[in-house]
């Protein structure tokens, strides 16, 4: 339908949608953000035959993720399916992530975490089991047990109950 | 510049309407709205999956033991999977609390999950408890290897699934 003679052709508001498109663009980058902090890239997680699939099971979760260490500087990089002598370790809890060169860093970030559990939630509920946050644990595959063990004593030993490994569900190849 | 020639300037420009073009801009929003819709994985929970497990805890159980322990004691499983020195297994061997002779298991993990779901759905077809599992692995083997017996584990549908390090086997008389 074209416009009366004389008067000038309606033009849509399109500042709406460009403000709600901008949003939408911010929104997508803060979580895609998110997302590669909570997955670190340099862990590369074992490839299980048999997993279950992710549940959201959970009100808080922290994630370790223990690597390889990298490189020093001149050195090349190693093979990624070799075993691996020293590693590092990375927590993602709320929202940053903190490297730690030891268990005993983690320990105590774990512990920190717990007490703040702790403080949060009613004596009753504590003593029942609940309240803690759930610690993931993303181990690379070419670890050995020893140097997963360590951290899964660190969790212990501090209070949590629980743990959850993660591995590639077989058939999926990560991007 | 004096007082007078700005206001001037300033009635020149009146008349002119200033126009943002949103045309151009809402096209960049669209092809930046579109290239993270393709770089944020909406399936991204579909690449990990998970295995949950309890941490034992620190030091001797102290709980008090109920009616039913006193009757009759649950039967726990305790798995010890040996390493070859290059980090893959040796050797699988179950030993339980009422028979502590090691049994030999299947070192494949499918074999491995078959003899323990079966293990577990004769104890529920007795009506009992599903027993607990202490899982110990030799420090040496690799996580790849741990994730795989661990996963087969889970499957059996034991009461609780603990990993830990391989005790070292106790001497005669010591």
């Amino acid at each position: 339908m074209s416009a009366p003679a004389g008067e000038e052709p309606e033009e849509p508001d399109l500042t709406a949608l460009l403000d709600l498109v901008l949003q939408l663009v911010m929104f997508f980058l803060a979580v895609a953000r998110i997302d590669n902090e909570m997955r670190d890239q340099s862990v590369v997680l074992p490839q299980a035959s048999i997993a279950r699939s992710l549940t959201k099971d959970y009100n808080k979760i922290v994630i370790v993720n223990l690597f390889p260490a990298p490189p020093e500087e001149g050195q090349p990089a190693p093979d990624p399916n070799a075993r691996v002598g020293k590693v590092k370790y990375s927590v993602f809890e709320g929202y940053g992530v903190r490297e730690y060169g030891s268990e005993i860093e983690v320990k105590n970030a774990l512990k920190g975490k717990i007490e703040a559990d702790q403080k949060a939630t009613s004596k009753a509920d504590w003593d029942a089991g609940k309240g803690r946050s759930l610690i993931v644990l993303r181990a690379h595959k070419s670890c050995n047990f020893k140097q997963v063990f360590r951290v899964m004593n660190a969790a212990r030993e501090v209070g949590y109950l629980d743990i959850q490994l993660r591995a590639y569900v077989a058939g999926v190849q990560p991007r | 510049m004096s007082r007078q020639g700005r206001t001037a300037r300033h009635h020149d420009a009146a008349g002119i309407v200033p126009r943002v073009p949103i045309i151009p801009m809402l096209d960049m929003a669209f092809q930046l709205l579109a290239f993270g819709l393709y770089c944020f994985d909406l399936s991204a929970d579909k690449i990990e999956g998970q295995l949950s497990l309890s941490l034992p805890r620190a030091g001797a159980d102290t709980s008090t033991p109920t009616t039913s322990e006193i009757t009759e004691p649950e039967e726990d499983y305790t798995i010890r999977v040996t390493s070859d020195g290059s980090g893959r297994v040796a050797g699988v061997e179950l030993t339980t609390s009422r028979a502590p002779t090691p049994e030999p298991l299947p070192r494949d993990i499918l074999p491995l999950a078959n003899d323990l779901k079966a293990r577990v759905e004769r104890k529920l077809a007795a009506n009992e408890q599903p027993p607990k599992l202490d899982m110990q692995f030799d420090p040496d083997l690799n996580y790849q290897v741990v994730f795989e017996l661990l996963s087969a584990a889970d499957t059996a549908k034991f009461k609780k699934v603990s990993p830990s390090l391989l005790e070292a086997p106790k001497k005669p008389g010591g």
